[in-house]
């Protein structure tokens, strides 16, 4: 029994070095969504958004926000505490290129299980492809406050 | 290495003592985080809010001490009475343990003082929520080394062969602890001046943080392996393969500090998610293995359900092993991430409180019994939680976001609706048994012991 429990104590420490190996090592940022960037006067970044805004609106809201249906290829939107603007609405299959600045301070845009971290003044590009439908979840994954927890994007796919 | 039974007689007067104060705070926490709670809700409580003399940033200010007291203060003020258990004898080990207790409770105080003052800008960032205020930092700091001073005296166990073999888990308690205060310094020490408060607040404590969730669950274990020595006689199994248990999660702790030279800008996302990974990696097999010996435990041997160990046994292992498998169906940021950390966290608690009630009393003098009062404050909290961690799953897949209430919660839909009265009903039954216990605890710390009670004719 003494000999079973060492040789069984001996393969948990040792299953637990390589785990600890693997961990140290790992740094692969698997969950880091791919993006582009570049840097960006602030001022120009929203009188863009605010053209993209009155080309593209749908004439309703979303949550006091506008929402803007954009046409594939480059879209903008401003994030600050706490909120993702405009609304988007997308069209299904079809690709964009999310240029997302934080106004700010540091945020992060989570969409679906990767995430990327957004810093005041450095604008982040990511791609996106619309789904068939339904929704697509954008949210804050970097405490910034104590309305961090309620600032989830609207992005939707609508035929 | 053989397995061994605390004792009343292997510990001297001046470590019971100690053991006593550090068990007070403890409990003494958990009595004011309730009476906090208690508060919070008056807060929001139409016309009654209008009564009470604080802001309205008033709920925040609680909700953070609260946590800080029910969830830092009373598994640290509890690793404290740990290690008054476990030290090796010796006069600096107890002026060590001596000046830990009075700076762990002088630190309680100070980190007071801003909530009730309605002073300091609540941040409800992880792990370890802050009051921006001077006197709650301080508060923290001084209460954090008065539980260092106590664990160090353990580091010579590492290394040594003691006698219990509680004892070999107590000290990499000690480890990971230690291991956790280097990881919140390095971050103090990394993050850039002038950045912003949420976001400090977030990233000192971040690291840190993850590493105490490995001191959580090495103190659950070690209410484990003491509770099957109490009730069984022997622990759930076999001392060198329990001791390795231990060492495998204190490994991970004491590699940690690594991180901050290897794994990228301390504000960066790849910073953050290593240590996200750190309880993927190296947190589920050690309680896996344990837990494994306790269920077997509980099958092959007799079951009495009268006991607090057993109890304390049973549902801790049910409830910590239900809140395991939650986690690994989390969403991004809804309230599957609270029903996975209340199950899992619920789990020690059961696992601390037997400790407390079957295990730390008794080597105080005084007992808990086997009344009605036990039994009820375990069933109560136990199943209280599962059902508390239910609804939030519930809720969760819903879409229902964490960290939210009234309007915020978008509770748009009956399955939102149920789901969260679900919530609010396994948290009456737990904050139940949770009130059962912190009255049986500090009634019994606050009595003449038996012998005493026996001497004066009382008993």
């Amino acid at each position: 029994m003494n000999s079973n429990a060492r040789a069984a104590a001996s393969a948990l420490l040792l299953a637990t070095i390589l785990l600890l190996a693997g961990w140290l090592a790992g740094r692969t940022g698997a969950d880091i969504l791919p993006a582009e960037s570049y840097a960006a006067n602030p001022i120009d970044f929203v009188t863009r958004t605010e053209a993209m805004i009155a080309a593209s609106q749908v004439g309703r809201t979303a949550e006091g926000m506008p929402v803007v249906r954009p046409p594939p290829g480059d879209v903008y939107v401003r994030v600050r505490r706490w909120e993702f603007s405009p609304a988007l609405e997308l069209a299904p299959g079809q690709t964009y290129r999310l240029h997302l600045l934080s106004e700010d301070v540091v945020h992060s845009a989570a969409i679906g299980d990767a995430e990327v971290l957004l810093e005041p003044n450095t604008v982040k590009v990511v791609t996106l492809k619309a789904p068939a439908t339904g929704r697509v979840r954008i949210q804050c994954g970097e405490y910034c406050g104590l309305g961090h927890t309620k600032m989830i994007g609207s992005i939707e796919a609508v035929p | 290495m053989p397995s061994a039974l605390w004792s009343l007689e292997s510990l001297p007067p001046v470590r019971r003592a100690e053991m006593r104060g550090w068990v007070l705070l403890a409990v003494g926490s958990l009595a004011v985080a309730g009476t906090l709670a208690l508060l919070l809700g008056l807060s929001r409580t139409p016309k009654v809010q209008d009564w009470l003399p604080w802001g309205p940033h008033f709920f925040y200010r609680a909700l953070v001490t609260h946590v800080v007291l029910s969830f830092e203060v009373w598994f640290l003020a509890a690793l404290g009475a740990l290690s008054a258990m476990a030290a090796p004898p010796g006069v600096w080990g107890d002026r060590l343990g001596r000046l830990g207790l009075v700076l762990g409770a002088a630190g309680v105080v100070l980190l007071l003082i801003p909530a009730l003052a309605d002073q300091g800008e609540p941040s409800l960032n992880n792990y370890v929520p802050v009051v921006g205020h001077k006197l709650f930092y301080v508060g923290l700091g001084v209460h954090a080394i008065g539980v260092a001073l106590a664990s160090v005296r353990l580091l010579p166990l590492l290394w040594r062969r003691p006698r219990v073999c509680a004892a070999y888990g107590i000290a990499c308690g000690a480890l990971i602890y230690l291991a956790a205060l280097i990881c919140f310094g390095l971050a103090w020490a990394l993050i850039p001046a002038g950045t912003d408060p949420d976001l400090f607040n977030e990233r000192v404590f971040w690291g840190g943080g993850h590493v105490l969730q490995l001191l959580n669950t090495l103190i659950l274990m070690v209410a484990w392996q003491s509770l099957s020595e109490r009730q069984y006689g022997s622990g759930p199994l076999p001392a060198a393969l329990a001791n390795a248990c231990f060492a495998a999660l204190a490994l991970f702790a004491a590699a940690s500090p690594l991180i901050y030279a290897l794994g990228g800008d301390v504000l960066g996302l790849d910073h953050r998610q290593i240590f996200t990974r750190l309880l993927w990696v190296g947190l589920p097999l050690p309680p896996l293995v344990m837990g494994l010996g306790v269920a077997w435990r509980l099958i092959s041997a007799p079951r009495d359900w009268r006991s607090p160990a057993f109890l304390a046994l049973a549902l801790s292992l049910f409830v910590f092993a239900v809140g395991g498998f939650a986690g690994f169906f989390l969403g991004v940021a809804d309230t599957r991430t609270p029903s996975h950390y209340h199950a899992v966290i619920g789990g020690v608690q059961l696992g601390l409180m037997g400790m407390v009630l079957a295990v730390m009393l008794p080597l105080l003098g005084q007992t808990a019994g086997q009344g009605r009062a036990v039994r009820v404050q375990f069933h109560l909290y136990g199943w209280g939680q599962l059902v508390h961690a239910l609804g939030f799953f519930l809720a969760g897949a819903a879409g229902v976001p964490r960290k939210t209430t009234g309007i915020d919660q978008g509770l748009d839909t009956l399955w939102k609706k149920v789901s969260m009265g679900v919530v609010g009903m396994g948290t009456g039954l737990a904050v139940l048994g949770g009130v059962i216990f912190v009255w049986m605890a500090l009634v019994r710390l606050l009595r003449p012991t038996v012998a005493q009670r026996a001497e004066s004719g009382h008993e």
